[in-house]
């Protein structure tokens, strides 16, 4: 299938995942009302369900996922490897302890960007840790176990935070909020979102054409005139800014990074700078798709986001650590 | 076109020192350097392509000291001039050989700028001059070593430079394709560019090279043609084994006798 092709379905998918999810949740509607609504018409309680409650849901799942397909194919092309997803690689659970510090310390309300910001600093910190410890081609396990360090150390932090935490309904809403969902969220949230997620997604896409030389290994990609170090902090800087936006909105959704980019990866011939918007797509299309689920599978309280996507996505790091690592061990 | 000049050039890598005083490789040239393992003759390539910055010494391209020094110093003008090939190292993914071999179109783009037709007519001659257009859409793990190291070659081939540096392209090659190899790269050298290449094979090297250099303990014993050059005398210190030259109808053959001092 041709890249451009490709893109368009995804595209067209997306939508269709988008206008299906305006369809789920508690309260039934049916096809003619979303278009009785998207006509400036139609019941008046539908309308605002429609356009405060979903509508913002749908939207942040849509850039949430975007982010974190992008985020994981960004950050398995600078690595090299298939396993690299920033939150099995602990920056997203570091910028959630950016997050819990800034709301903890009550710099700020949770409705401010001093809270997206406080978890870029936090998650920056754990991606040049970990492109310190694991950055030049290392061993698949070696990175996992590096990651996993760096996410067990801000798990901790986050840990400590909800310790001393003297009232006991914020932490709980703290430990709710780090399951990871995009149930409740308004247009603020999704305001809160933007920033941050546009500029790293910027610096993502703009460093993209090197992935490819990096294929080929740190030497070859410098003769071909990339500037290396130049690279890695773009990169460490855009994966930081996108997922501290997501993460202090959405709390921890693992996994989508690590999906997405399998999923595209042999339809685009394994290009890794052609693997990233054909991801960040899918990685949208997953999570509204897994946000619908979320609304429609019976239960008592409804499933939290991540929760079901690490059900959906270890199966799949538990196929890929097996195939990788005998990989490995043959070259 | 341009050939490429190292002048006083002292580093330290690990336990070697390496020192060389003045190297030059012209253009229209193929030239070898061989010699023992740990001889410097990989680090030595990596201060010729720039990927390492000696302790002192310069590098630069021949045309105009100061400017041939400059464009060397800058990343991308230098990959336009200048294409490199390390020993081989496994592919972090199995692109197709279309793709691979348009890496080599990089250092004539920016971030977002898309390859265009020009770039395409690059990448397909090249597919072509080196005889893999066949696999250009296959995967790279796919192929056979020869066909493999024929594709990387096609690489260099498509940024269209003057200086070329290969580091042991002909590795775990069988024989056909090691001849493969070394012939595209004397084409290159007759169509006026800059070749160097290190290798382990002295008869490969003496069978194609115009000039060779034997390096040792990090410093260039010997270089000129092969045929002065490649001496029992001058090897035999070097790579510690008596060798015959041996006259045949096809040429002079060194043949490895045994190890020095048995």
């Amino acid at each position: 299938m041709s890249y451009p092709r490709l893109t368009l379905i995804l595209c067209l998918s997306l939508g269709v995942a988008a206008l299906a999810s305006f369809l789920c949740g508690p309260v039934v509607s049916r096809p003619s009302d979303l278009l009785a609504w998207l006509g400036g018409n139609g019941d008046a309680h539908l309308n605002i369900i429609f356009a405060d409650i979903r509508a913002p849901r749908i939207v942040l799942a849509a850039i949430t996922g975007f982010v974190l397909g992008l985020a994981g194919a960004a950050t398995q092309g600078l690595l090299r490897n298939p396993l690299a997803e920033p939150s099995l690689l602990g920056a997203s659970n570091a910028a959630a302890l950016g997050a819990v510090i800034a709301i903890y310390l009550g710099l700020s309300g949770t409705l401010s960007y001093a809270v997206p910001l406080s978890a870029a600093l936090a998650a920056l910190l754990s991606v040049l840790l970990l492109l310190v410890f694991a950055g030049r081609g290392v061993s698949s396990v070696r990175l996992i176990l590096a990651g996993f360090a760096v996410s067990a150390l801000a798990g901790a932090g986050i840990a400590l935070a909800l310790n001393f935490s003297t009232n006991i309904f914020a932490a709980l809403e703290i430990s709710f909020w780090l399951l990871g969902a995009v149930e409740n969220r308004s247009w603020h949230h999704v305001a809160l979102v933007l920033p941050g997620s546009l500029i790293g997604v910027g610096l993502l896409l703009s460093g993209g054409r090197a992935l490819n030389a990096l294929t080929l290994g740190d030497d070859v990609a410098a003769s071909l005139g990339v500037r290396l170090n130049r690279l890695r902090w773009r990169f460490a800087l855009g994966i930081a800014l996108a997922m501290g936006a997501v993460v202090s909105v959405t709390g921890v959704i693992g996994f989508i990074g690590l999906v997405a980019p399998h999923l595209v990866r042999p339809l685009v011939g394994h290009n890794p700078h052609q693997s990233l918007i054909p991801s960040a797509l899918m990685g949208a299309i997953l999570l509204l798709v897994a946000d619908s689920l979320v609304r429609l599978l019976p239960s008592q309280q409804e499933l939290k986001l991540g929760v079901l996507t690490a059900f959906l996505g270890v199966p799949m790091l538990l196929y890929l650590l097996r195939r990788t690592t005998t990989a490995d061990a043959v070259a | 076109m341009t050939g490429l000049h190292l002048s006083n050039i002292n580093h330290a890598i690990g336990d070697i020192r390496l020192t060389v005083e003045a190297m030059r490789f012209a253009a229209g040239q193929l030239t070898g350097i061989v010699g023992p393992n740990g001889a410097g003759k990989t680090s030595l390539l990596k201060i010729a392509a720039g990927l390492m910055t000696p302790v002192q010494g310069v590098v630069g391209f021949d045309d105009g000291a100061e400017a041939g020094q400059l464009a060397f110093r800058d990343g991308q003008q230098r990959a336009r001039r200048l294409a490199y090939l390390p020993q081989f190292q496994p592919l972090a993914w199995p692109m197709s050989c279309r793709d691979v071999v348009a890496l080599g179109r990089l250092p004539y783009h920016g971030d977002f700028a898309n390859l265009q037709a020009e770039d395409w007519r690059h990448v397909d001659a090249a597919l072509a001059r080196c005889q893999v257009e066949g696999f250009a859409t296959r995967a790279i793990d796919q192929l056979s070593g020869g066909e493999r190291a024929r594709v990387l070659i096609a690489r260099l081939i498509a940024s269209d430079p003057q200086v070329y540096l290969l580091d042991e392209p002909t590795q775990s090659l069988d024989p056909a394709a090691q001849l493969a190899v070394m012939g595209l790269m004397q084409q290159q050298a007759r169509a006026g560019k800059t070749v160097v290449m290190v290798l382990h094979d002295l008869n490969l090297a003496a069978r194609f090279c115009d000039q060779v250099v034997i390096m040792h303990n990090g410093h260039p014993a010997h270089m000129g043609p092969p045929q002065d050059v490649f001496t029992p005398a001058h090897l035999r210190p070097i790579f510690s084994v008596n060798m015959a030259s041996i006259e045949t109808p096809h040429g002079r053959i060194l043949q490895t006798l045994d190890a020095e001092g048995r």
